[in-house]
């Protein structure tokens, strides 16, 4: 049952249309909590005894990075699925996540940055966890140029696959980086074996604010993956009866 | 009941010298989101604009 559900699924006729049915229900469902969680964090959260009012980035950076490691672990999921069972539309995801990735990384090394001025006294140090980022942001670039560096696009489906996976051992190197090294950016406040370092009056509109980001990005990469379908699969009938 | 962290818009915008940081990150916050949304968007509609045009 599942291998039939799989293969129904990874169909990219069918996957397009499940994605056109659920991607306004994810998109304004994410939009609205975002909204929700960002007015709650910036206007109704306590102010930082340390660090003041600019703690509040914390409420548009952690969201971004979360982000930004969570879609390279669906590549390399993904690579993994094009690689192993030759899935095509793992491929499409691989390709179209890229993109994506690599703006939210940007967007993670950016307010990090920002964040970095009242609070460190600079923008930028070659600590472990902000270099680890920067890598991750270079190794979507990286899947992105490759990609486009071909002419044959299953060769280039191939490389890329194979260079996400390798690219992967850098996730676990960015989670732990803060506890391996001893370094300037702060350890995680949010683990899963014990109890958060952040105050709950703060926390609960961070966990809105993390899991609402996902879902808006989701939707996005949801609308990606169907536009990478119809430039494959144009020559196909159901796409030009579209 | 949760109250409004600011006494008026003017210190909401100032955030103790803090503000700066925080709009700047908002609206680059915003501009990806907005940006990533539209691209697709436009890059979908026209690919249906062009299909319909050969058929």
């Amino acid at each position: 049952m599942f291998k039939k559900f799989f293969h129904q699924f990874a169909s990219p006729k069918t996957f397009y249309f499940v994605s056109q049915k659920i991607f306004p229900y994810l998109f304004w469902l994410s939009i609205t909590s975002l909204i929700i969680g960002l007015i709650w964090g910036i206007l109704y959260a306590p102010v930082d005894k340390v660090q003041g009012n600019s703690y509040r980035i914390i409420y548009m950076h952690v969201p971004a990075s979360f982000a930004a490691q969570s879609l390279y672990m669906m590549i390399a999921v993904a690579s993994f699925i094009f690689l192993i069972w030759k899935v095509k539309l793992a491929a499409y995801v691989v390709k179209s996540v890229s993109l994506i990735g690599a703006s939210v990384t940007f967007l993670a090394l950016i307010s990090g940055s920002i964040w970095g001025i009242p609070t460190w006294g600079t923008w930028w140090q070659w600590d472990a966890r902000i270099t680890s980022t920067l890598i991750l942001f270079i190794m979507y670039l990286g899947l992105i140029s490759l990609h486009n560096s071909f002419n044959n696009l299953d060769k280039a489906d191939k490389f890329i696959s194979v260079l996400a996976l390798v690219g992967f051992i850098n996730i676990p190197i960015i989670k732990m980086s803060v506890n391996w090294w001893s370094t300037l950016h702060q350890p995680a406040s949010i683990t899963l074996s014990s109890k958060p370092s952040i105050d709950l009056a703060m926390l609960y509109p961070l966990m809105i604010c993390i899991f609402s980001f996902l879902g808006l990005i989701i939707a996005i990469v949801l609308r990606a993956i169907q536009y990478e379908i119809l430039l494959r699969e144009k020559n196909k009938k159901w796409i030009q009866s579209i | 009941m949760m109250n409004v962290q600011f006494e008026s818009l003017r210190s909401l915008f100032y955030m103790n010298g803090h503000g700066i940081y925080v709009w700047v990150v908002l609206i680059i916050f915003l501009m990806v989101i907005i940006g990533l949304f539209l691209f697709y968007k436009i890059k979908i509609n026209n690919f249906k604009k062009e299909n319909n045009e050969i058929n």
